[in-house]
């Protein structure tokens, strides 16, 4: 091992910073409640980038060991170690101990058996990849039994390689070659949830619900090609449709996914075999309005969505949406260690269509 | 709303907590508790998203309109009661505020709760008043047909004192069963709404390692605490009538120990929890007037020092009877008759002015069977404790022995601590918040059934009647900022008992 990742040097160098940064006058017992492991890529992560803000959010509310591990476009490894502690309203202190590693040309930063040593023991061990599995597939594989949670954010995956099924598919390949050891989340799929809260309030009246089985189109207005790939997903899953030519190898009927997203969806039958069709336009954030377009066969058509307004959900005004910011996401998953069924069910039905 | 099974696309979304459109009328708008913890409540659960289709009415006799109300609403926001948010959201909340200026008497004020606000079609009414006020509201209310659930739901939510007594209470029951259906009812301890409260239940039945140990094999007494350092301030009138067994072992107190003391409920439906609790409150062994002097104590605070100050004693108060005899300081040894608690003594203690303001529960356990490390002495074994922390610095203790490094088998107890302040950086949302969230979407779990209630009042009425009719056990005087009178230690029945430090 690389002396300069020796886990005793930075186990007393964390312990000093701790000692300096805390508020003395504290009676807070100090306590961490898990690890953070992020894995960023060699582009994009240099000082005040989009992570600190999220970050920025839950310090002060969970104390926490932060692991950073950036690609560097250096032929060593180097590793800084830092702390911050953000005094809540008691003036107790909460603090991150961070450390940072910069994984150079020398492989010895991305090897587990160099940072696993910091991960502290009998906690949750969250791996975020804020910008997808990328080169990280083979370290995420190797370090699996010391990751609890895997969370990624496929609405971060750049258009320009936008096979969105490809990665979900990718996802769903490295669990099940863990040994389905670790949970897998989706900030999109937390992002997204008001697409479904809203279609499952539409459809919740019993003159509604049973237009859940005529249902012929899906439109969505606004938002990323994740969110609408996860919504037609999730409806493919809930309401048991199936891919449209599952049945000649593969060679499915696909909708393009977003008017950027450059991937495309598998279309979907539903039970009776009759084809469901998806549009996606206008992409943007869900948070600065969408719209969704149910139609059916012999009744009028139904609309959910929101403006900044407040939302709509077929036709009842719902009142103003709390859009969760990322930091308001990351916050959840690290205070969960369940497995989020529909999802997983969700990630499986990619895997299964995403050839 | 629909179950899961009905509507696939509700499965895993966990949707039932937003409640339906409704309007909230609280009765009492001009009050206290309306400025101090209602409206903060209201708005941070709006501020969270989740009370989207949710108005909010005051219905006071103060010659407001319904502007000036929004401007006192507003103001409220402004102060440090209620949670930061930015301005626009805060005129969001106060445009969705109403009010009817009334007096509890005049049908007017019904009727235009009735025409005015027909839609949305579901209502809630908060009586924030004092409980004299709630045979009129009650039935005014009945009379304007605001209590009939035709076309959407109605309920109305009480504050204690629910009643003085057994009679009282059932008195006060009876009137607003004659207008309300007991589904309809929500009675509020605030107490109930605490998360650390909450936590109760979920540490003794979301861990397997507790419940195992948690009966008269294992645990030798459990002690309850609510200590206050306040006196009773403006409220001399009120509690010179109450006292601090009605003021806070009635409910509180008798809350918290079912919550301790109760079988592990078969579900969370609010009945199945409720059936539980009321089944521990009928297992307590009565204190009639035979046994009120060994097993009560009651006492009055006298001048002292408290917070560094000195302060007056009780009958020094405001609107105290300087004769009076009114308690201030409480203390029971409750007992059980049940298989699970047979022979366990759960001792209860409240009182005003004392050394230090908390809130617990503390488990004592037995010692082990055999002292092996403690043949010279002892005493150096001390039993281990369970404590919850209500408040403040709420958290779990768990004090266990250890040995002290060196060449002799010599223990001493050192403590495991959960503090939600070093876990959790965040603040504990307000009682209230909860309570308010519960009672929008039909989740009577944490307010009382009648049933509770009555069996509560029925244990501390007995007490109160033996206090009148024996004159004992005679009330004795505490010095303020003192850990309370030592006649409280006569209730722990045995030398190796200790209260618990304040």
């Amino acid at each position: 091992m690389s002396a300069v990742l020796d886990p005793r040097v930075i186990e007393r160098e964390i312990a000093r910073i701790r000692e300096r940064e805390s508020n003395p006058y504290s009676s807070g017992v100090k306590t961490n409640l898990f690890t953070l492991v992020i894995f960023r890529k060699a582009e994009g992560h240099e000082a005040g980038d989009a992570l600190e803000p999220v970050l920025q959010y839950m310090l002060g509310k969970r104390p926490a060991r932060i692991i950073t591990i950036d690609q560097a476009p250096a032929p060593q490894t180097d590793v800084t170690v830092s702390g911050r502690c953000f005094p809540d309203r008691r003036n107790r202190g909460v603090c991150f101990e961070e450390v940072h590693i910069e994984a150079g040309d020398d492989g010895v930063g991305r090897d587990p058996g160099a940072w696993a040593p910091l991960l502290i023991r009998d906690l949750p061990v969250f791996a975020w990849l804020p910008d997808g599995l990328g080169a990280w597939h083979a370290t995420i594989l190797e370090a699996a039994s010391l990751i609890d949670k895997l969370i990624v954010d496929t609405s971060r995956v750049p258009p320009s390689n936008g096979d969105l099924l490809g990665q979900m598919r990718g996802l769903t390949a490295l669990r099940e070659q863990a040994g389905g050891s670790f949970i897998i989340s989706d900030f999109c799929w937390r992002r997204s949830r008001v697409l479904r809260e809203l279609s499952a309030r539409a459809f919740d009246q019993p003159e509604t619900r049973a237009l859940l089985s005529a249902m012929r189109s899906v439109s969505l207005d606004g938002g990323s090609g994740p969110d609408g790939m996860l919504l037609y997903l999730w409806l493919s899953t809930r309401l048991s449709w199936r891919p449209a030519s599952s049945a000649q190898n593969g060679s499915f009927s696909r909708y393009p996914l977003g008017p950027a997203s450059g991937s495309s969806l598998p279309a979907f039958r539903d039970r009776g075999g009759r084809e469901v069709t998806f549009t996606h336009a206008q992409a943007g954030p869900l948070a600065e309005g969408f719209r969704v377009r149910f139609t059916f066969d012999d009744a009028p058509e139904m609309v959910i969505g929101c403006t900044r307004g407040g939302c709509v959900s077929n036709g009842t005004e719902r009142g103003a949406y709390k859009f969760p910011t990322d930091g308001e996401i990351l916050l959840e998953e690290v205070d969960s260690l369940s497995r989020d069924p529909v999802y997983q069910e969700t990630l499986e039905r990619a895997g299964l269509v995403g050839g | 709303m629909a179950a899961a099974a009905d509507n696939p696309l509700l499965a895993g979304l966990g949707l039932s907590r937003e409640p339906q459109p409704l309007t909230l009328f609280i009765f009492g708008a001009s009050g206290d508790l309306t400025r101090r913890k209602l409206i903060p409540a209201l708005f941070s659960l709006f501020l969270k998203g989740g009370i989207p289709r949710v108005k909010i009415v005051g219905f006071a006799r103060r010659d407001w309109t319904c502007d000036a109300f929004r401007k006192i609403v507003r103001e409220i926001l402004d102060s440090e009661d209620a949670p930061e948010a930015p301005p626009e959201l805060k005129d969001s909340f106060v445009a969705n505020v109403g009010f009817v200026r009334s007096s509890f008497e005049s049908p007017e004020g019904y009727a235009a709760i009735r025409d005015q606000y027909k839609d949305p079609p579901n209502r809630i009414f908060y009586l924030a008043t004092p409980p004299d006020s709630y045979e009129t509201i009650i039935q005014r209310l009945h009379e304007a047909g605001l209590a009939d659930q035709a076309l959407g739901f109605s309920r109305i939510i009480v504050e204690k004192p629910l009643g003085r007594d057994l009679r009282s209470a059932r008195e006060l029951n009876d009137r607003i069963a004659s207008a309300f259906s007991e589904d309809q009812i929500y009675r509020i301890d605030h107490y109930l709404g605490k998360e650390t409260v909450q936590n109760i239940m979920l540490m003794r039945f979301g861990n397997g390692i507790f419940e195992p140990v948690w009966n008269t094999g294992y645990i030798d007494h459990v002690q309850i605490t609510m200590a206050e350092t306040i006196g009773v301030g403006s409220r001399g009138r009120y509690y010179e009538q109450a006292g601090a067994l009605r003021d806070m072992m009635q409910n509180h107190m008798l809350q918290l120990l079912c919550l301790v003391a109760m079988e592990p409920p078969v579900n969370l439906n609010a009945d199945s929890i409720h059936d539980e609790k009321v089944k521990v409150l009928k297992s307590i062994v009565p204190v009639g007037a035979a046994r009120v002097e060994s097993e009560s104590v009651r006492s009055q605070y006298s001048r002292g020092i408290v917070d560094g100050a000195d302060v007056p004693g009780y009958r020094e108060e405001p609107d105290v009877d300087p004769r009076s005899s009114t308690e201030t300081f409480a203390a029971l040894r409750v007992s059980l008759d049940s298989w699970r608690w047979a022979g366990v003594p759960f001792l209860l203690r409240t009182g005003k002015r004392l050394s230090r303001r908390t809130t617990e529960i503390s488990i004592h356990f037995k010692r082990p069977p055999l002292l092996l490390f403690a043949e010279r002495r002892p005493a150096a074994t001390p039993p281990n404790v369970l404590t919850f922390r209500i408040q403040p610095q709420e958290g779990i203790m768990m004090g266990f022995n250890s040995k002290i490094p060196g060449p002799t088998t010599d223990m001493r107890t050192v403590n495991m601590d959960f503090s939600y302040g070093s876990a959790f950086g965040e603040e504990l949302p307000e009682a209230y918040e909860r309570l308010l969230l519960d009672a929008m979407v039909g989740d009577s779990t944490l307010y009382m059934r009648k049933d509770e209630v009555d069996s509560a009042w029925a244990f501390i009425t007995e007490i109160l009647d033996g206090w009148h009719e024996t004159g004992r056990p005679e009330i004795t005087f505490y010095r303020a900022g003192s850990a309370g009178p030592d006649a409280a230690l006569r209730l722990l029945g045995s030398a190796d008992r200790k209260w618990r430090k304040l």
